[in-house]
């Protein structure tokens, strides 16, 4: 197969893996809070490291991060990262109205964050499974507060062990109010492999 | 005002003092400044990885890794006549953003950081000053005639070193 069009299926591949796991979460999340969740089409990027990087966030603004390393058949990594309305907004919807600092929130808050995260997270995968029949499991969720860009190097740096170019599958989610996130979606080399194996596609190309 | 140069994951930069270097948003990734003592010539690498070994492509940009970034700066201030005993080193970087996800062998900050004194060791390039580790994200800039590397974060402000 050409090295183009390979590449296009590829994109295609992991822009339904999205949507399936984006829907599944965002499905998830409008049940928690009894809110409408509204989804992005997904977004799938395969570029050179640093490109990547000032694509997804040119202005590098403040973020908290939420981050998961995937293991199970496949591996990978999901990072799900909200604005600062996003995370006060949430934290309304959970813990009640409070004044809050986000540059300090306190571990009870923190908690909140990774918990309702981590059910983002784990409907995103059970999404994914169901399509690919194959089983995936979040680690635990760690939080970070901080600007963009040094919250997704680790996960890019984690792909650069094994892919010369970076790969990262990216959904915008909202509650068409103060609720932003972005699910970012870093698929690992076995992922690859076993997607193109799950829909029998022959692979040429490493 | 000086021309700014701003490097992105595992590119490296040389100039001769008519410009500033500059990393946005350093992570686990570690901003390594090898300049010469007596003039303004001066480099930076936003390196990513502690080894080339363990790294892919195998041909990626020398900044990519902490071994092959020494060595290409070094071998690069050689040719403009630069030794190496005349160079010295500042760097900033290696935080661990997700410490409860980053330890151990996932401590890639960390493991930077070891990978970086190892090479400059081995060519006697002494770290003069250094910001690094912890769990938070740093924007530095580094000007070649004070040799002072700025170092801003969110949490902390601004410092020089």
């Amino acid at each position: 197969m050409a090295e183009k069009a390979f590449k296009f299926l590829f994109k295609d591949l992991l822009g339904e893996v999205g949507n399936i796991g984006t829907g599944s979460a965002a499905y998830s999340l409008s049940h928690l809070l009894g809110r409408k969740i509204l989804i992005n089409i997904p977004d799938v990027s395969i570029m050179p490291v640093d490109k990547l990087k000032s694509q997804l966030f040119p202005d590098n603004p403040l973020r908290g991060a939420l981050y998961f390393e995937v293991t199970g058949d496949m591996d990978g990594s999901i990072q799900i990262l909200y604005d600062d309305t996003a995370i006060l907004s949430l934290l309304k919807a959970i813990d009640g109205e409070k004044q809050r600092t986000l540059s300090q929130l306190t571990v009870h808050e923190i908690s909140c964050l990774e918990e309702v995260s981590n059910i983002l997270a784990c409907s995103y995968l059970k999404g994914i499974s169901k399509l690919t029949g194959s089983r995936l499991i979040p680690s635990i969720p760690s939080f970070a507060y901080d600007y963009a860009m040094p919250l997704i190097q680790f996960a890019l740096i984690k792909q650069g062990l094994s892919f010369s170019q970076s790969i990262v599958i990216s959904t915008l989610f909202s509650d068409d109010g103060p609720l932003n996130g972005e699910i970012l979606f870093f698929p690992g080399l076995q992922m690859k492999k076993m997607l193109f194996s799950k829909f029998n596609i022959a692979v040429h190309h490493g | 005002m000086a021309e700014k140069i701003t490097l992105g994951m595992s590119e490296l930069s040389f100039t001769n003092g008519t410009a500033t270097l500059g990393i946005i948003g350093l992570g686990s990734c570690v901003g390594l400044v090898l300049y010469h003592n007596q003039g303004t010539v001066c480099a930076m690498a936003h390196i990513m990885l502690p080894n080339s070994r363990e790294g892919l492509p195998r041909d990626a940009n020398p900044g990519r890794f902490a071994d092959t970034a020494i060595a290409y700066m070094v071998r690069k201030f050689a040719q403009e006549g630069i030794k190496a005993k005349d160079l010295a080193a500042k760097m900033a970087g290696g935080a661990s953003m997700f410490k409860k996800i980053e330890k151990g062998k996932l401590n890639i900050g960390q493991r930077n950081i070891a990978a970086i004194r190892k090479a400059l060791k081995a060519y006697n390039i002494p770290v003069v000053a250094e910001d690094i580790g912890r769990d938070y994200g740093r924007t530095i800039e580094f000007d070649a005639s004070s040799k002072q590397l700025q170092v801003k974060s969110y949490r902390y402000g601004m410092s020089v070193i």
